[in-house]
């Protein structure tokens, strides 16, 4: 079950990590080879750091941009790579992506060998042409920029920080915002499932190749532009899901929910 | 940046109301310095005048003596006065392709076609215009049309949480248009209705209460309009199905905000319905032509009231997953935006389609020429038989000739 939370932590949904870590692994062939990354919206950097950590240190070094400082810190320890600038800064302003473009600037500005990444942040922003203008500007001075949205009919209508509406039709809005030779791509949901002898120690399972119709519905948009776009490739992430430990998070909700309105309840009777 | 939207007047012509509520936003929410340029001396103060806001309206002589970043044209007999605006870049927002709103030979017809090809900046709000836009170009062109969708004022055309199911009842429908503008399917629709054989209530939704004729008004249950928005929205929030069978539509707004309130659709696969309508999911699409069938169709929901309670619930999400009027406009802005700074389109995909209007206009009007010259020698001839006499003496004349 989703859990719609602005930001992946070490405590988010499996399956929600799993979908935020793969975002990060298609663009890790992109980082690899960069002299800067700019992750804006980075949130706590667990994601990005569980993706980069299945390749290597990647080479790139970090500019770290969010408006909440303490996901910030936390990314620091976690992004998966050197950290050259962290600014705290509010995207969804002119004043927000100005200070991304300082703190550019003072590390030697975008070019070619600076890769932007801006994952699941503009469906967050009721206005986010600033933040698009931002990802143009860096476009426009020749960095590569993965951006994604999640789509609204496969679910993320319930979200809860959902500020604008994203879909295959926004998506093509966006896309026929960036330059010529700007690359689509969706991410699909999968599900897996692996039979293993009972006891002993860890087992490998391999996964088979697994065909995605050309119909299926996506989960999320993702759009690249700039140098090495067109390496980004097909690319899927499985993780073994640990039942107890979400079975656990469900009742900790659904205990927590209850003691809360409980407590409303007592507080407002006591106002009353 | 200074943007100038040419309208040809500030009436219900080909959209006006979404160009006014861009500008008033952009100004509003952009900082974009956004006017209105009426490209029509009579232009009516019609009831769009109303919300306007801060907006400037400018006279197109007055536009003359001004300069803008960019000069957009909304309509396609303000292109013919697109360059009579001084500006560093020129763009054209087309909602439709207006050459079908014309019948097919008309001169209006050829002239609206050949706007498209003009070599200008494009913003469109259908992907099927995108398209053929893109196609009147050479692909070597490169040439890439902005996409704006036409955003639903949320906060009148609101979503409910949930639509209340009408498990009885008459299935309650509602027909929307003129039934004077043919190519709008009024006629059709409630010809369809009248086909059902289940209970059911239709009412006619027309601004033009004149264009209703005797006919019309007795195959509808109910008659009513012109509608504000707001009644709209509340008519709407009463109503299971709206019937729509166009045939020529940019990407057909009403059953859009249908969806808003909880209303599903049938409809032909007219253009633009595939901008949100999944046909077995979100409504149903018929047949073009087809009275009887979309007859059936409605019987089925008015029967089946699962399945059309389904298709609301799924008509609403598809509604939450629509634009505003605000992103609609930001995405305005960005594209404004873009055209802004990127260099003006490469003319030479553009000129070629226009040349080979220009040929086809022209080998059409040769055709008319030599059909006109044939009939005025026919004419000659009846002439020459009438100025010999009595009728008589034309008559043996005729029967000689057979």
């Amino acid at each position: 079950m989703t859990d719609w939370e602005a930001r992946v932590t070490r405590g988010t949904a499996p399956a929600d990590r799993v979908d935020a870590e793969l975002r990060y692994a298609v663009a890790a062939p992109l980082l690899r080879d960069a002299a800067l990354w700019v992750d804006l919206g980075c949130g706590t950097g667990v994601a990005a750091g569980a993706a980069l950590a299945a390749g290597g240190r990647p080479r790139a070094r970090a500019v770290l941009v969010d408006h909440d400082a303490e996901a910030l810190d936390v990314a620091r320890q976690e992004c998966g790579t050197e950290v050259a600038a962290v600014v705290h800064a509010d995207l969804g302003t002119p004043a927000g992506a100005a200070a991304v473009r300082d703190a550019l600037t003072e590390l030697g500005g975008a070019g070619p060998a600076v890769v932007v990444t801006c994952l699941h942040v503009l469906h967050q922003l009721a206005d986010f042409t600033a933040l698009v203008e931002l990802l143009l500007a860096l476009g426009d001075d020749g960095a590569a920029v993965l951006v994604s949205v999640p789509d609204d009919a496969a679910g993320a209508l319930d979200d809860p920080h959902r500020r604008s509406a994203w879909s295959a039709g926004a998506a093509e809005e966006l896309r026929r915002l960036l330059p010529a030779g700007a690359v689509s791509l969706r991410q699909v949901a999968v599900r897996a499932g692996a039979i293993v002898p009972t006891g002993g120690g860890s087992v490998a399972v391999p996964l088979a190749d697994v065909t995605i119709d050309a119909e299926a519905p996506a989960a999320a948009h993702l759009l690249a532009f700039g140098p090495g776009a067109e390496r980004l490739a097909p690319a899927g992430l499985a993780r073994a899901a640990d039942l107890e430990a979400e079975r656990g998070d469900a009742r900790r909700r659904e205990s927590d929910l209850a003691y809360l309105e409980a407590r409303l309840a007592a507080l407002e009777a006591s106002s009353a | 940046m200074r943007v100038a939207f040419l309208v040809p007047a500030l009436d219900q012509y080909g959209g006006v109301g979404v160009v006014m509520g861009h500008a008033r936003r952009l100004r509003a929410r952009h900082g974009i310095d956004a006017a209105l340029v009426c490209t029509r001396a009579d232009r009516s103060s019609g009831r769009y005048a109303e919300g306007i806001g801060d907006v400037p309206v400018l006279e197109l002589d007055g536009a003359r003596a001004d300069r803008f970043d960019v000069a957009v044209a909304t309509w396609w007999e303000t292109t013919l006065h697109l360059h009579d605006v001084r500006a560093d870049r020129y763009a054209y927002f087309v909602q439709s392709m207006e050459d079908r709103f014309y019948p097919a030979g008309a001169p209006e017809a050829a002239a609206a076609a050949m706007t498209h090809d003009l070599p200008v900046a494009m913003i469109t709000e259908a992907r099927w215009i995108a398209r053929q836009l893109e196609a009147l170009r050479s692909e070597a062109a490169g040439f890439r049309v902005h996409y704006v969708r036409n955003g639903i004022d949320k906060s009148v055309f609101s979503t409910p949480d949930a639509v209340a199911p009408n498990v009885d009842g008459p299935l309650r429908i509602l027909v929307e248009g003129s039934p004077a503008v043919a190519f709008k399917g009024v006629g059709e629709a409630l010809a369809a209705a009248a086909g059902m054989e289940m209970a059911h209530h239709v009412t006619l939704v027309c601004a033009d209460r004149a264009a209703v004729g005797d006919a019309a008004a007795v195959a509808a249950d109910e008659v009513v309009g012109p509608l504000s928005a707001a009644q709209m929205a509340a008519l709407y929030a009463r109503t299971d199905v709206v019937l729509k069978l166009s045939r020529v539509e940019g990407m057909a707004g009403p059953p859009l905000e249908g969806f808003h309130r909880g209303a599903t659709c049938v409809t032909t696969p007219v253009t633009g319905h595939d901008e949100y309508i999944a046909d077995g999911i979100n409504a149903l699409v018929t047949s073009w032509d087809d009275e009887r069938g979309t007859a059936r169709l409605l019987d089925l929901l008015a029967r089946d009231r699962r399945l059309l309670h389904e298709l609301r619930g799924a008509a609403l999400r598809t509604a939450r997953a629509w634009p505003s009027t605000d992103q609609s406009t930001a995405m305005m802005a960005l594209a404004l935006g873009r055209i802004a700074a990127a260099p003006s389109p490469d003319p030479t995909g553009a000129a070629a389609g226009m040349a080979a209007d220009v040929r086809t206009t022209m080998q059409r009007h040769q055709a008319a020429q030599r059909e006109h010259e044939r009939l005025a020698a026919r004419m000659r001839r009846v002439e020459s038989l009438l100025s010999r006499g009595p009728l008589k003496v034309v008559r043996r004349a005729v029967a000689g000739r057979r």
